[in-house]
């Protein structure tokens, strides 16, 4: 370790300092929506906003959970949403989609990164082509579609239109181009069949970029809104992100319980990305970017 | 031994086909209502089905955001439910669709249910062409909220009663309290602008005996003399007399300005009763709640805004005696008594107002006197097209003081355009849009043309058709059928009226598309898009640069922190950083205008400015998306070869040179990467303006995605729509090529 004079010293220090500034930024409304998570009705909209609830109080949450005390729930009234049922099946959902599709992804983008065929660069284009299209043109022809194939308020109905992305399919392709042929050819020497290659070489070459990916697909699943709340025509199958939609009122609506929600949907996001972190930032570094 | 087996299976068949029986029996009722109302529901649903064996009750909440869609879908669908709570504006839509049963035979029989018994107003709501369509459920009229004290400070111990009062009074009230040049006392709150003024402007309107619409519906009455004159009046208001400001519509604070005395009036519904004494509860005693003011001391119309939600039965529904049942249920006096004391929605039947309950809420009486004299719109479904037109030129009439008779004037004339209906099929259009397509294949096959050859590395083997054989049929179905059924659509007149009437659907080619050509907000959504993309995505793009150039320095401690921390507004959901947003932009007591008055600056209406707006979101949607890039950024630095670094610190290069002659051009290919796809993205630019100003103000912020969800989801007109999201998958198509073109890179 060389020493370091004065002057790069205070370099560093203004440097983390800078850091620091933009961290209070970006982390402000998370903070905000942290706190008044905790904060009573009453106390939300103050002049000078508390960022630290003066009186802070679990009852959003209890409230959200179904396990107030019984004289809030008498004075406030249940919020009436199947918490947990909503949850499962969120994860049920935002768990089954990455798998899958990660599954079909990469074995088509295996087909477009390591495979000559006819109509491969034609096909290739007309998918990304359609990556142009703004998706809430497709929603109205895919509801009905699925109301044909009797998928309406089905977990499945949720899950295959989102089994393959031509995003995915791209994006894993990339990682795949740099996989080196020698190792494909040595593999096939040694009588490998082609989807063994696939599975047993490939796919574990890939794991980060599949991390990435599964992280992506994973949030913006556990994110979505309209599409779980068109195709699900019951209440049991909501999303958890649907059925606290219905905190938000016509006129008025309760802040705290609305960000107690809010830090409920976030919370396993955070944990997956923390989870995900290292695979994200290596996959990248493999994908295809050579130019 | 046996015989036990035999009685076990004897009970078992006994008890499963009992239960089949009474599952064969059950009828089950399915019931949509929206938000809160669908959350309590269920409590008065128990008791309707105590009350009647054999019925279950389901009923589904509908986020309030996104029922106008789920009811679109499920329409279109076919599969709507039994009963369904549907806003009084509504009706007409999807009375158009054809989708809604008439009632007339079981109101006839009905012991609970005719028309004196419920307010004129609301009951209209529901008539259409002499039949009725639905029953009132609850009501919601507009009525004033005042400071009684404030009032007396400037000598009116009673609300204003008239215009002439409103005026006077308002002119005593509003003041520079603190003299600062900016006034901190205003009379009242009024919209103006925005797709809900005409409930406000309405208001003056109906008072002067003027109407939105002729009778029948099929023309527009906003040249008539007393329409112009209540326009002028509501002028007046902003910019003659001053006495509410414009701008100034935010809901978070209006109980702040309410307290404080920022506004001493405003108008609201019933909800607010209650939020006010909780919320305001430093002033209990200091206001009050009185019916609207009459034009003058001669005139008797105090005539507000009702509004309030219907109960509706499907045509689809099998069970339609059943549904009624809960119609009549939820209608008994003192159900709706019920329903009040769960909800607070106001009794839409007469008599519950009489209950002893209401006799300690001396405010409830304002109410029930507004709703004498309330109107709803005229009930068609180009109401809200209409509406939002109404919207935009009050904006142009209040905030840039655009001449009045000329602009209702336009007015006048976009508002009939809207109300003749077009079907027209073209055949030169025809000619004209094969000429599109042919051009358009023509551009797609130069473009297939340039990268053939190349990747003719790996082997040639059709076991590559099986690999990527499930993700082109998931795909194909759910990708393609529905792009090119979507893009059928844009050729046709595929809207509200054909939804109920296949038949009434015709091939109508490139009309659509003249259309939209000919629309001024589509070129202005199409002008604002293009500095989302210009301005949004180079922003985006240098941040992401700069912050993850910092964070891949060794030096950096706590460097995984610092990621996940710059990572957080990703994925938080938008809907949290809306409301956070919201109030950081917030003009009077948000935290942006706070530091901006401490650095000595004029505080800004940030969201409510046609010139702020538009950079207002494009700051919000880069803190937003940032990070996303930031992460690849950081990817890309880990690709270059450490070597390189080493060579050229041996070489004495500063820290200036490095970046400049090894970072970055080691990043060129993940720039490229995430060039198009910010590109494509910011293309599609829709939940920031959707969510924070809905394209307001006068169009400022709308982009194309938005102008297309508007035409489909809420006006319906989804052929329409289509043809937008072609016209935007083209200029994205051409756009993304010329930057293919101009990298000289191979992207794939």
């Amino acid at each position: 370790m060389k020493n370091l004079d004065i002057g790069e010293i205070i370099r560093r220090w203004q440097v983390h300092i800078f850091l620091i500034l933009g961290l209070v930024i970006t982390m402000l409304p998370f903070i905000w929506m942290l706190s008044t998570s905790f904060k009573s009705k009453e106390a939300i909209f103050t002049k000078t906003p508390q960022i630290i609830p003066k009186k802070p109080t679990l009852e959003n949450y209890l409230r959200i959970f179904h396990i107030e005390p019984e004289e809030v729930r008498r004075e406030k009234g249940a919020i009436g949403i199947n918490f947990w049922r909503s949850f499962l099946n969120s994860v049920i959902v935002a768990f089954t989609i990455p798998i899958i599709s990660l599954f079909f992804n990469s074995l088509a983008a295996f087909a477009f990164a390591k495979y000559n065929f006819a109509g491969k660069d034609k096909i290739f284009t007309l998918l990304l082509a359609t990556m142009m299209i703004p998706g809430q043109m497709t929603m109205i022809p895919v509801f009905l579609l699925l109301k044909y194939l009797g998928l309406l308020n089905s977990y499945l109905g949720l899950i295959l239109p989102a089994a393959a992305n031509v995003y995915g399919i791209f994006l894993i392709r990339q990682f795949m181009l740099t996989i080196p042929e020698d190792l494909i050819d040595a593999a096939r020497i040694d009588g490998c069949s082609d989807f063994m290659i696939f599975w047993k070489i490939v796919l574990p070459l890939c794991k980060p970029v599949l991390a990435t990916l599964a992280m992506f697909s994973f949030m913006g699943t556990w994110n979505d809104f309209l599409w779980p709340l068109i195709v699900m025509t019951s209440e049991r199958k909501y999303t958890l992100t649907v059925a606290l939609a219905n905190l938000s009122g016509e006129y008025t609506t309760e802040y705290g319980l609305l960000m107690a929600g809010a830090v409920i949907v976030v919370l396993p996001i955070i944990i997956i990305y923390l989870f995900a972190q290292r695979y994200i930032i290596e996959s990248f570094a493999h994908t295809g970017l050579k130019g | 031994m046996e015989r036990k087996i035999i009685r076990l299976v004897n009970i078992l068949t006994f008890t499963i086909l009992s239960t089949c029986f009474a599952l064969a029996n059950e009828t089950i009722l399915t019931v949509w209502a929206m938000g809160a109302e669908g959350r309590k529901l269920p409590e008065m649903a128990k008791r309707f089905e105590q009350e009647n064996p054999g019925v279950k009750v389901v009923v589904q909440p509908i986020p309030w955001g996104a029922a106008h869609e789920k009811l679109l879908t499920a329409v279109v669908g076919g599969i709507p439910p039994d009963v369904c709570q549907l806003g009084t504006t509504w009706m007409s839509e999807f009375y158009a669709m054809e989708a809604l049963e008439p009632l007339d035979e079981f109101i006839q029989n009905s012991k609970v249910i005719s028309k004196e018994k419920y307010f004129s107003g609301s009951w209209n709501t529901c008539v259409f062409n002499g039949k009725v369509y639905g029953i009132p459920w609850y009501v919601d009229t507009r009525i004033l909220f005042y400071r009684t004290d404030l009032l007396k400070s400037v000598g009116y111990d009673h609300p204003p009663r008239t215009w002439d009062e409103l005026i006077d009074a308002g002119k005593k009230l509003t003041k520079d309290l603190n003299n600062d040049g900016r006034i901190d006392r205003w009379a009242i709150n009024l919209p103006s602008g925005g797709s809900g003024i005409w409930t406000e402007l309405g208001f003056f309107v109906w008072q002067n005996d003027a109407e939105f619409l002729t009778e029948d519906n099929k023309k527009s009455l906003v040249l008539t003399p007393k329409f112009v004159e209540a326009v002028k009046f509501y002028y007046d208001i902003f910019n003659k007399h001053k006495i509410a400001p414009i701008g100034a519509q935010a809901d978070i604070d209006i109980f702040h300005a309410f307290r404080t005395g920022y506004f001493c009036m405003f108008v609201s519904g019933p909800w607010m009763i209650e939020l006010v004494s909780k919320e305001c509860a430093e002033i209990e005693g200091r206001w009050f709640v009185s019916p609207l003011w009459t034009k003058d001391k001669k005139s008797k119309k105090y005539t507000s805004f009702v509004g309030g939600c219907n109960l509706v039965i499907f045509k689809k529904s099998q069970r339609k005696d059943v549904a009624w049942k809960f119609i009549e249920f939820m209608s008994r006096p003192e159900n709706q008594v019920e329903w009040y004391k769960l909800t607070t929605d106001l009794p839409a039947i007469r008599s519950a107002w009489y209950h002893k309950y209401f006799d300690d809420k001396p405010m409830m009486k304002a109410f029930l006197k507004q709703l004498e004299d309330a109107k709803g719109p005229p009930n068609i479904p180009e109401w809200e097209q209409i509406a939002y037109v109404i919207g935009q030129k009050m904006e142009l009439i209040i905030r840039e003081n655009a001449p009045i008779e000329d602009t209702l004037r336009i007015l006048d004339k976009e508002i009939n355009t809207i109300l003749e209906k077009y079907i027209k099929p073209s055949r030169i259009g025809i000619l004209l849009l094969i000429g599109l397509i042919m051009l358009f294949v023509i551009i797609f096959l130069i473009f297939l043309r340039k990268p053939a050859a190349e990747t003719s590395f790996g082997r040639s083997s059709n076991i590559a058709y099986l690999f990527i054989l499930p993700a082109v049929c998931i795909l194909v179905v759910f990708l393609f059928i529905p792009i090119i059924a979507s893009f059928m659509l844009s050729l046709t007149n595929y809207d509200i009226y054909s939804i109920a009437n296949p038949q009434k659907l015709v091939f109508i080619g490139i009309e659509n598309y003249k259309l939209l050509v000919k629309d001024p907000v589509f070129w202005k959504s199409l002008r604002n898009t293009f500095l989302y993309v210009f301005l949004g995505v180079p922003l985006n793009i240098f941040i992401a640069l700069i912050v993850a150039l910092i964070l891949n320095e060794k030096f950096i401690k706590l460097r995984s922190f610092f990621r996940a921390g710059y990572f957080m507004p990703v994925i938080t959901s938008l809907v949290a950083v809306a409301v956070i947003w919201k109030w950081l932009y917030d003009p009077n007591f948000g935290l942006i205008n706070s530091i901006i008055t401490l650095i000595g600056l004029e505080p800004q209406d940030w969201l409510n400015s046609t010139r702020l707006a538009l950079p207002s979101l494009i700051l919000m949607a880069t803190w937003k998306n940032f990070g996303y890039n930031m992460v690849i950024f950081l990817a890309g630095l880990q690709a270059i070869p450490e070597s390189l670094y080493e060579a050229a610190a041996v070489d004495g290069a500063n820290k200036g040179q490095i970046v400049w002659h090894i970072t970055l051009p080691g990043l060129k290919p993940t720039t490229l990467f995430i060039t198009i796809t910010s590109v494509i993205g910011y293309f599609q630019f829709f939940a920031e303006p959707y969510i924070m100003t809905q394209g307001g103000p006068m169009n400022s912020t709308i982009s194309v995605v938005l102008y297309m969800y508007n035409q489909g989801f809420k006006f319906f007109k989804l052929g329409f729509s289509s043809a937008t999201a072609y016209v935007l998958f083209s200029i994205i198509f051409v756009f993304t090529l010329v930057q293919l073109r101009f990298q000289k890179t191979k992207f794939y």
